[in-house]
C-alpha cells in the first residue's frame, strides 16, 4: 500500500465482557468510533455502556449470538462500521469468519486465513514449526487413529506420554499417560472428548514434559513481510490446563534465551507470512529447551502484561497493521522494562475443585493506582451466569521488579471487592503470596503441587466475631423500624458500608 | 427478638441484636460484641477494619481482612416451618443459579412432586419441585433469569386449612 493509510472511522468488536470494554477503550483513545453487538442478557454490561453504538443480535442459547456471522456482518453494514475486530474466543480464530468479513468488503482486524488455517491445525502447525527451525516435544508426525499405533509411538518415544486432541485447546481431550496400559484405557476417552469437543476425534501423542513451563511469544507482523517479537509471557500457573496467573517477562529467561526464543518465533511467523499480533506458544523444560506448542493467531487474554513491560498498545498496532501500515516499531526499539504479573479473577470455588459458580454482583469496587491495571466488564448488579465463561476481570500490576509487582498485587487482590458470588480472588492472593511463586519456581503443575499450602486458612476466632456481628447488624431480619443506625444508604434493597 | 445466624454454612446459633446511637450491642452464644460503626469501618474491641457489605433475603455478603464472607441470618420459626412442612406456598432457590426450563404457568394444577421448573446451578441442573399439591399462582422467574439463595421462584394459590 503506498500513501499513508488512515484508520477505519469506526470499528464493529464482534465480542463480550472486558475484551470488548477493552478493545473499545483504545478505539476512543483513537478518536476512532465503537459498535458493540450484544446477546439481550448483556444488555447492561459495561462494553454496551462504553460503546458509541450497539447492536442486539438474536440467540438462543445467548452464547450462539456471538457466533453468528451473518448477524454481525449486517450489523457492521447496518452501523457503517468498516473493520470488525473479533478480540479472542467466539469467531477469532476461524478462519471462514474472517474470509467472509473480507469477502462482504470490511477489515478483518487479525491475521490472513491462510495463517489462520495453517496454525489452527495442531498437525499442520507443527510441520510448519519444524520446517521453520522451531523444535517440537518429540511425538507422533500425524493424528494416530487406533489404540495400537498410540502403543507403538509409546514404545519408541518413550511415556509418559500426553494424548492431546489435534484440533482442539483449553485442555479438553488431554490426558497423561505413564504406562501402555494407561493408555490404552485413555485413548478411547481422551478421542470421544475430542469428538464432542470439537467435533473432530483424531489425538497427537508426545512425549509428556515433567515441571515444564508454559512461554510464549508476542509477535506483531505487517503486510509487508516484516515481524518483530515482543519479548515472552510465562503463563505456568493453571489449573485444568486453563492460565489464571500470567507475567512478563519470565523469571526463567534472560536477554539471550529470549533472543533465541524471539527469533524462533519471528521466523515460524515470517514462514506463514503472519500479519497482526499473534502468540507462539512454548513449554521450556527444567534444562531451559524450549519446544513448539501452537501459534494463536489472535490476541492473547494475558496480552495486557506485555503492553505493561513494553509500553505498546498492542490493539493499536493491530489496527495500524489491518490497514496496511508498515510496523513503526524496530525490534531494536523494543524494550523490556520492569516486571508485570496478571490475575484472572473468575467466579469460582477455588476451594471446591474450581466449580464454576453464579450468581449477581451486588458489590464490585476495583482498585486503582500507578502500576494497577484492571481490565473487566463487569457492574454491580451485573448477574453471573453459566452462559459464558466465568472470568470476571484481570487484574495487572506492573513495578520495575518482580518482587515489587507480587507485593502490589497481593494488595491489589485484598482490596478487590466482589460480593453476591464465590470467586478465586483469595485463592489467588494465596498462590502469589507462597515462597515457591516469590522465587519465580513455577510450572504447570505448580498449584497441585503447593495445594496443601494453598487450602484457605480457618479464619481466627476474634475475625469470626467480628463478621458474625457485621453480618447481624446488617441483616434485614432484624427489625429497622426503629433503628438509629443508617450508616448508609441502600441500593434497591442492598446497602453498601 | 431473637434470630439464627450462620458464618459461611456453619453451624446456626442465636442471635440478637440491640441498636444504640453510639454503638450497638450483638449477642450470639457467649459473646456479647459491642460494635461501632462509622463510615465504613467498623469497630469491635477496639479493632477497626473496613468493611463493604451487601445485604437482601437470608444473606449477607461482607467483605473484610481480604476475605469474602456469607453470613446467612434466619428466623427460627420460619426456618422450622419451611423445613418440616416443604408444603407453603413459596417455593424458594436453595441455591443461586439460573432458570433453565420452565415448566409450569399461572392457573396450573400442580401435584406434589411435579417439576416447577429445572434451575442450573454450579454446572449441575436441579429440577424444582412442587411441596404439595396446588395451583400455581405465579412464577417469579422467566428462562434464562439468574437469582440468589432464597429468592422466590414460585408460589402456589394460598390454600385454607390445610391438613
Amino acid at each position: 500500500m503506498t500513501g499513508s493509510p488512515h484508520l477505519p472511522d469506526k470499528v464493529l468488536v464482534a465480542n463480550r465482557g472486558e475484551i470488548a470494554v477493552r478493545i473499545i477503550t483504545t478505539l476512543q483513545r483513537l478518536g476512532i468510533g465503537s459498535v458493540a453487538v450484544y446477546h439481550a442478557v448483556d444488555a447492561g454490561s459495561r462494553a454496551v455502556e462504553l460503546a458509541d453504538e450497539a447492536v442486539e443480535l438474536p440467540g438462543n442459547p445467548p452464547v450462539s449470538a456471538y457466533l453468528n456471522v451473518e448477524a454481525i456482518i449486517d450489523a457492521c453494514h447496518r452501523s457503517g462500521a468498516k473493520a470488525i475486530h473479533p478480540g479472542f474466543g467466539f469467531l477469532s480464530e476461524r478462519a471462514s469468519f474472517a474470509e467472509a468479513v473480507r469477502d462482504a468488503g470490511l477489515i478483518f482486524v487479525g491475521p490472513g486465513t491462510d495463517a489462520i488455517r495453517a496454525m489452527g491445525d495442531k498437525i499442520e502447525s507443527k510441520v510448519l514449526a519444524a520446517r521453520a527451525g522451531v523444535p517440537t516435544v518429540p511425538g507422533s508426525t500425524g493424528a494416530v487413529d487406533s489404540v495400537d499405533a498410540a502403543i507403538a509411538v509409546g514404545e519408541e518415544i518413550g511415556y509418559p506420554l500426553l494424548l492431546k486432541a489435534s484440533a482442539g485447546g483449553g485442555g479438553k481431550g488431554m490426558r497423561v499417560v505413564n504406562t501402555a496400559d494407561e493408555c490404552r484405557e485413555a485413548f478411547e476417552r481422551a478421542t470421544s472428548e475430542a469428538r464432542s469437543a470439537f467435533g473432530d476425534g483424531r489425538l497427537l501423542i508426545e512425549r509428556y514434559i515433567g515441571r515444564p513451563r508454559h512461554i510464549e511469544v508476542q509477535v506483531l507482523g505487517d503486510h509487508h513481510g516484516n515481524v518483530i517479537h515482543l519479548g515472552e509471557r510465562e503463563c505456568s500457573i493453571q489449573r485444568r490446563f486453563q492460565k489464571v496467573i500470567e507475567e512478563a517477562p519470565s523469571p526463567a529467561v534472560d536477554d539471550d534465551l529470549r533472543a533465541e526464543i524471539g527469533a524462533r518465533a519471528v521466523a515460524l511467523a515470517q514462514a506463514v507470512g503472519y500479519y497482526s499480533a499473534g502468540t507462539v506458544e512454548m513449554i521450556l523444560d527444567e534444562n531451559r529447551n524450549a519446544y513448539f506448542l501452537e501459534m494463536n493467531t489472535r490476541l492473547q487474554v494475558e496480552h495486557p502484561v506485555t503492553e505493561a513491560v513494553t509500553g505498546i498498545d498492542i490493539v493499536e498496532e493491530q489496527l495500524k497493521i489491518a490497514v496496511g501500515e508498515s510496523l513503526s516499531i524496530a525490534q531494536a526499539d523494543v524494550k523490556i522494562r520492569g516486571s508485570a504479573i496478571e490475575c484472572r479473577i473468575y467466579a469460582e470455588d477455588a476451594d471446591a475443585g474450581f466449580l464454576p459458580a453464579t450468581g449477581r454482583l451486588h458489590v464490585v469496587r476495583f482498585p486503582s493506582g500507578d502500576g494497577v491495571r484492571v481490565d473487566h466488564g463487569v457492574t454491580e448488579g451485573h448477574d453471573i451466569t453459566s452462559a459464558f465463561d466465568p472470568m470476571i476481570a484481570k487484574v495487572i500490576t506492573h513495578a520495575p521488579t518482580r518482587r515489587e509487582a507480587i507485593n502490589r498485587m497481593h494488595a491489589v487482590l485484598n482490596e478487590t471487592v466482589l460480593l453476591g458470588t464465590t470467586t478465586n480472588r483469595e485463592y489467588l492472593a494465596r498462590v502469589v503470596a507462597t515462597t515457591a511463586f516469590g522465587d519465580g519456581q513455577l510450572h504447570t503443575g505448580f498449584l497441585d503441587e503447593h495445594a496443601d499450602e494453598l487450602v484457605r486458612p480457618n479464619p481466627t476466632r476474634s475475625q469470626e466475631n467480628f463478621v458474625l456481628a457485621v453480618g447481624a447488624l446488617h441483616s434485614s431480619r432484624f427489625d429497622r423500624r426503629h433503628q438509629l443506625l443508617e450508616p448508609h444508604a441502600g441500593m434497591a434493597g442492598w446497602t453498601s458500608a | 427478638m431473637s434470630m439464627q445466624i450462620q458464618l459461611d454454612g456453619g453451624e446456626f446459633r442465636a442471635v440478637t441484636v440491640v441498636r444504640r446511637p453510639e454503638s450497638s450491642l450483638v449477642a450470639f452464644d457467649d459473646n456479647d460484641v459491642r460494635v461501632v460503626v462509622s463510615d465504613g469501618a467498623v469497630t469491635i474491641d477496639g479493632v477497626t477494619e473496613p468493611i463493604w457489605t451487601a445485604s437482601g433475603g437470608d444473606d449477607v455478603y461482607v467483605h473484610a481482612f481480604g476475605r469474602s464472607w456469607v453470613v446467612t441470618v434466619v428466623d427460627p420459626a420460619q426456618r422450622a416451618a419451611q423445613e418440616s412442612a416443604g408444603g407453603g406456598n413459596a417455593i424458594t432457590a436453595h441455591m443461586p443459579g439460573t432458570a433453565v426450563s420452565i415448566a409450569v404457568a399461572p392457573g396450573d394444577q400442580v401435584n406434589a412432586g411435579q417439576t416447577l421448573m429445572v434451575i442450573e446451578s454450579m454446572k449441575m441442573e436441579t429440577p424444582i419441585l412442587a411441596g404439595r399439591d396446588g395451583v400455581v399462582d405465579k412464577v417469579h422467574c422467566a428462562m434464562g433469569d439468574s437469582f440468589d439463595r432464597g429468592a422466590l421462584l414460585v408460589s402456589l394459590i394460598e390454600t385454607e386449612n390445610e391438613e
